[in-house]
């Protein structure tokens, strides 16, 4: 058994990232909607239509991680008990959800009636993340049973969010957009320091059993986390250093920025899998 | 109270011979590294110690596998067994994932996970499972729980060992003497 | 077909649980083993076991070396599916290796023709030839070395991979038929146990294994019954939960010890030194059995100092004399009324006589628990308790069964010290006491040859096992043109391994016949395919269990495998002797059992039990030695120069031993037995690889591994001047620091035999084997 999981990797991070810029753009647009200018519609427009394939890639790996990709659909039998037959269909409404917006996005990007759409998909998209936490809320994998897990979750959304809505601002020079751009620093760096926070935390329980301490060991040493805390943590927080100094930045920096975001958060995601399974049997 | 079948291991007397381990891979001709029963050893240096441990599945009374498994593949059966209908099985791990005693085990090759049926087929036929059978040094006993605890005194857990509150085994283990407290 | 040699991982493809159900009539396909079971379409349902309940059952026995269990197989549809130990049939279980026999009969790699050798000896590469094309061509070769040679020309080595009547024997009269040839002589296992049990006791394959609990104490002495003896554990666990007392004297943390009061951590070799220093305490805090001693052993026995024989009365070959205390006269040992004094010092006779007794004494009181203490880092306060503890607990029984403590240079002296430790107890011949050696049907009733064999013409050679590489490759005691080797793998349990294959790559013709291709079959130039247990009729009546079993035919064997029988058959009759082997195995069988009371038709319903039970071996102090005593003085050992009572001498493959040697190698390896196979048997098959893996392991010490550099887990080379064997580093303290324990039965296929590093020196008192007197060295690969 691979212990890195890597569909269930891209599944997680891929559809969190998803909802998580489907959040920041109906935070825009219902709190700041001048930020979308004239200008700027173009790249709003792409990242709109981006939501759905970011979404199917994550339900497509998804089924990936089976052993029998084609009766993937007998994952949703058993929804009065499993946390993942719940998950299975959340991520399937926010799919139907996620092509509503990027389809009303892709045709009528100049409708804001797609605001309620995008509302009812960043809760629904929430709760699905929530949910898809709570999987993991298995009473026998302590790594993994705890609130850590769900935060963890819902900030690589807020991160990967945030970082693909400021790339969309990227151009834009305008005073509303500078003032979005300092916006989403800080929210950049609020995400990064409570992922350390959260690190922090994981690492205190260190010594709670050996299956933990194995994990924790297993993440903090491993060479990937290294490449989780340059391009997940630190590229992040330079951005936003960036973005909250002066809001000035090329489109080529903030590109670089997301993808070793996106890198970083599957590095974490890797770490989080594979620190638990490589311990396979636990007993 | 239902009925809840379970199994008595004295690992006090265990001497790891893995007999139990092969007789189940030949009953239930499981894949290469899917082995419903194993037998654990547990080791240490200062002061010595070596004992095993021989473990199937405990058809716990509140199964991980059977909450978390996504297609409803597992039941408890009237007789306590929690029994997985392997042909709906998607190998989704999940169960792998959830239970304390790495019992259910996948087989990439299947792309399915089996686990321990306590010998269903042997018990329907009045037979004993055979890991019980084959154990040439009769550490196995199965049976009804509440008789296997009238009977034997043991533990469901010992130091080393996932705590036994998560699911409740329906297991009995006479621990090894560095093990008893 | 010519191909290289097999690799031997696990063969994959068993991908889903099958469930066969309906008839006999059932169409599916069901190919076994190492494949797997694949059956096709609507008689299978997936997720459930093989369904039994039409299967036919057969009944046959593990027949090597080991406690030859009943085993039960079930056949479905011509194809052996599953083994199961024949409980309660026969009362104790079979373990994981009869178990997986069924994958020994299905698997994929079986020799399934005759194969000739086309390549270099070792290469792997063959092609298969008729089995007439075979028989032809060792006619030829047998008639040339004749011819060329000589009958010493030939020579034959049997093993211990099958102890049925209708094998080894057979290949003995066959050769004997042919004119006799050089044979090696010296059993691997238990040589010494063979020939000093018999003059001091009477008879060999006397086992307790029906009392251990009824046992007060049990000794076990550098043996590991909780693998070797392992369906009679639970024996020794009952004892102790009766409140017995269970300790374990071996240079390992064993199985065995694990489960002990006591782990009394010895160096290898110096176990007649811990014996002796027992006796002493015995002796001197007189907690021996004075009674026992004067009635049913030869300790009062007189003793010529000039001499240094046992007087005997004149004309009498028992007529030992002994002083009598109440007629101060010398009377023979069993004139009635006597009282037969244990020492003669002081008395007038002490200028010429002396007594067994205080031979032994002479040799004991050497060994003060501080010289014991030097010499087998036992510590001095253990050996003082151990011999007050074996001595006053009663009954007490030490553990033997042939263990690794007597494959060491001296291991004579160390089974007879064992043997003094009990008579000196008087715990021989109750229950719950004794010696435990191995045991079975043979010692109590007489099974007879199933061909007799006639008497070797002419005086022949012999080659002593553990020198067989030396021996061969400086033509001692002749050149030999023609080896036949069955039943046996010498690549893996020949010490000096690479003398070994050497020998065979020197010989110019050797055949092989085996089942698998082994690691010494990959050395012949003609493999015979054989039979296993399942395919061929035999009986098992040997001496490792208390039943005489029926061993039936169950399936076909693969391709053309032909039984040894067979095989000796055709041959005779190409040779002119053909009627002398040309009977069924059931008549043979008959030939077998006739007198022993036992008939076929009996065992045809199961094993037929054949000793007394519980059987007592020596019951109330009656040993069969021809004085019906325990005779501790060994003439046999002084005709050899040395001491007939038992004395330590210091090994020289030892840490004290050789200094230069040691300063070279100083690490002392000794081998143990594992789970997963029988000497080599059973080491490829996947359900034993899958279980306990597949690759050989070095157990070391942690502070010895520290100082090399040394992991655990590591890929280690252990090496000497024989040779070089590779293995996974076992860090942990479950040894004494000093001591490595190899794994035994390694496959060349595997990374090949621990025994390429082991001794070849040949015990000198019985010609034994002594692998546990082997200094090393180990390294990380590079």
């Amino acid at each position: 058994m691979s212990t890195w999981e890597l569909p269930l990797v891209i599944f997680t991070v891929f559809g969190q990232w998803a909802i998580g810029l489907a959040i920041m753009l109906t935070l825009v647009e219902y709190f700041s909607p001048a930020t979308i200018t004239e200008a700027n519609l173009k790249q709003f427009r792409m990242g709109g239509m981006a939501v759905l394939p970011l979404v199917a890639v994550g339900l497509l790996f998804s089924i990936f991680h089976l052993g029998r990709p084609f009766a993937a659909y007998r994952a949703l039998f058993n929804l009065g008990q499993s946390m993942l037959s719940l998950e299975i269909a959340f991520f399937l409404v926010v799919g139907v959800l996620a092509l509503i917006y990027s389809y009303m996005w892709w045709k009528t990007p100049d409708k804001s009636s797609r605001k309620i759409v995008g509302a009812a998909l960043s809760i629904v998209g929430l709760a699905a993340i929530v949910i898809s936490s709570k999987v993991y809320a298995l009473p026998a994998r302590l790594a993994w049973d705890s609130l850590q897990t769900t935060a963890a979750f819902i900030l690589t959304a807020v991160l990967l969010g945030a970082v693909s809505v400021a790339l969309l601002l990227g151009k834009s020079e305008d005073e509303t957009s500078l003032k979005a751009k300092k916006v989403f620093g800080w929210v950049i760096l609020g995400a990064v320091i409570a992922t350390v926070v959260v690190l922090a935390l994981f690492a205190q329980t260190y010594g709670a059993s050996a299956e933990q301490s194995a994990a924790v060991a297993a993440t903090f040493a491993s060479a990937i986390f290294v490449v989780r805390l340059v391009l997940g943590i630190l590229i992040p927080v330079a951005l936003a250093g960036l973005f909250v100094a002066n809001g000035k930045s090329s489109s080529t920096i903030i590109s670089v920025a997301l993808f070793s975001v996106v890198i970083g958060e599957l590095s974490g995601r890797i770490l989080f899998y594979s620190s638990v399974m490589s311990q396979y049997p636990w007993f | 109270m239902a009925k809840q079948v379970g199994f008595y291991m004295n690992m006090a007397n265990c001497y790891g011979c893995q007999t139990c381990q092969v007789a189940c891979k030949s009953e239930q001709q499981t894949a290469p590294a899917v082995s419903f029963r194993r037998v654990r050893q547990f080791n240490n240096d200062y002061p010595v110690m070596h004992a095993t441990l021989s473990m199937g599945c405990n058809h716990c009374e509140k199964p991980q596998c059977l909450v978390n498994c996504p297609v409803g593949a597992y039941t408890k059966l009237d007789n306590g067994i929690v029994y997985q209908d392997h042909s709906k099985c998607i190998g989704c791990r999940m169960c792998v994932m959830a239970c304390p005693y790495g019992v259910p085990q996948y087989d990439p090759e299947e792309g399915k996970t089996s686990k321990c049926s306590y010998c269903k087929e042997r018990i329907d036929q009045g037979l004993q499972p055979r890991c019980v059978e084959a154990c040439p040094g009769g550490n196995l006993a199965a049976g009804d729980l509440e008789e296997l605890k009238a009977k034997y005194s043991g533990v469901q857990e010992f130091p080393g060992m996932p705590a036994a509150a998560i699911t409740n085994p329906s297991i009995i283990i006479n621990p090894a003497k560095a093990f008893k407290k | 077909m010519s191909n290289e040699s097999k690799d031997l991982k696990p063969a994959t493809n068993m991908t889903r649980r099958t469930f066969i159900k309906g008839t006999g009539a059932v169409a599916a396909t069901v190919a076994l083993g190492g494949v797997g079971m694949v059956a096709s379409g609507a008689d299978v349902a997936e997720g459930a076991p093989v369904d039994f309940k039409n299967a036919k059952t057969f009944t046959s026995s593990c027949t090597m070396e080991c406690l030859h269990h009943n085993l039960k197989g079930y056949v479905v549809d011509g194809k052996l599916v599953k083994i199961e130990a024949n409980y309660p049939n026969d009362p104790t279980k079979a373990c994981l290796r009869g178990l997986s026999r069924v994958q020994w009969v299905n698997h994929p790699d079986r020799i399934k023709m005759p194969l000739l050798r086309t390549g270099e000896k070792g290469e792997g590469k063959w092609k298969e030839i008729s089995w007439d094309e075979a028989l032809d061509l060792i006619v030829t070769k047998i008639k040339e070395t004749q011819r060329e040679l000589g009958n010493q020309g030939l020579c034959y080595k049997t093993g211990s991979g099958n102890f049925g009547q209708l094998v080894n024997g057979v290949a003995a009269a066959f050769f004997n038929y042919l004119g006799g040839c050089t044979t090696l002589v010296g059993s691997l296992c238990c040589q010494v146990v063979t020939t000093t049990m018999p003059p001091m006791l009477g008879s060999r394959y006397e086992d307790t294994r029906d009392t251990i609990q009824d046992s007060k104490y049990i000794l076990v002495w550098g043996t590991n019954p909780a693998v070797t003896m392992q369906s009679y554990f639970y024996k020794y666990m009952d004892a102790m939960s009766k409140g017995a007392r269970m300790v374990t004297i071996d240079p390992r943390f064993s199985e065995t010890a694990a489960k002990s009061d006591e782990w009394v951590p010895i160096l290898p070799g110096t176990d007649a030194a811990l014996g002796l220093g027992m006796l002493k305490i015995i002796i001197e805090e007189e907690l021996y059995d004075k009674d026992f001693l004067l009635k049913h052993t030869g300790v009062p026995f007189l003793v010529d100092k000039a001499t240094g024989d046992q007087i005997k009365a004149e004309g009498s070959e028992t007529g030992y004399l002994v002083y009598d205390e109440i007629s101060k006269g010398i009377v023979p040992h069993d004139q009635e009324g006597i009282v037969p004094a244990l020492s003669v010092a002081g008395t007038d006779l002490a200028a010429k006589y002396t007594t067994v007794f205080d031979l032994i004494y002479n040799e004991a009181k050497k060994w003060t628990p501080e010289k014991v203490q030097e010499e087998t880092h036992v510590p001095a306060e253990t050996v003082i308790r151990l011999a007050r503890e074996y001595a006053t607990s009663k009954p007490a029984m030490i553990i033997q069964n042939m263990g690794g403590f007597q494959r060491t240079e001296y291991g004579s002296y160390a089974v007879g010290a064992q043997f003094y430790l009990a008579a000196f107890t008087g715990n021989f011949g109750k229950a719950g006491g004794g010696v435990c050696d191995a045991g079975g049907v043979g010692t109590n009733i007489k099974v007879n040859d199933a061909i007799p064999s006639p008497k070797p013409q002419g005086q022949f050679g012999t080659i002593p096992s553990p020198k067989f590489g030396e021996y061969i490759l400086a033509d001692k005691p002749n050149k030999i043109g023609f080896m036949w080797i069955m039943t046996t793998s010498m690549m893996t349990q020949y010490p000096n391994t690479n003398k070994v294959k050497a020998a065979l790559k020197k010989i110019p013709f050797v055949v092989v016949v085996d089942s698998l291709m082994t690691s010494t079959a990959l050395y012949a130039d003609l493999v015979l395919p054989c039979t296993t247990v399942f395919e061929y009729t035999d009986l098992l009546a040997h001496n490792r269990h208390h039943y005489v079993q029926l061993m039936e035919k169950a399936v076909d064997p693969p391709g053309q495998a032909k039984s040894d029988l067979e095989i000796f058959q055709m041959l005779a009759k190409r040779l002119g002797f053909g009627e002398a082997f040309d009977k069924t195995p059931e008549e043979l069988i008959e030939v077998c059992l006739k007198g022993t009371g036992i008939t076929l038709e009996q065992l045809k319903k199961g094993p037929v039990l054949a000793t007394p039970d519980p059987y007592i071996p020596y019951k109330d102090g009656i040993f069969k030695t021809p004085t019906k005593k325990a005779e501790l003085f060994v003439p046999m050992w002084k005709s050899k120069g040395f001491n007939p009572v038992v004395t330590y001498i210091r090994p020289n493959e030892f840490i004290y031993g050789d200094r230069q040697l040691a300063a070279k190698y100083p690490l002392m390896a000794v081998q143990r037995k594992i789970n997963r196979t029988i000497h080599s048997t059973f080491g490829t098959l996947p359900w034993i690889c899958e279980a306990t893996g597949s690759t050989p392991h070095v157990l070391i010490h942690p502070e010895d591994a520290a100082a090399r550099g040394i992991k655990d887990g590591d890929r280690v080379v252990v090496y000497n001047d024989r040779g070089e064997h590779r293995c996974v580093a076992d860090v942990k303290a479950h040894i004494k620091k000093g001591i490595v324990a190899l794994e035994n039965g390694w496959w060349e296929q595997q990374g090949g035999s621990s025994s390429y590093v082991t001794s070849d020196f040949v015990e000198p008192l019985g010609g034994g084997h002594s692998c546990n007197n082997t200094l090393v060295e180990i390294r990380k690969e590079a």
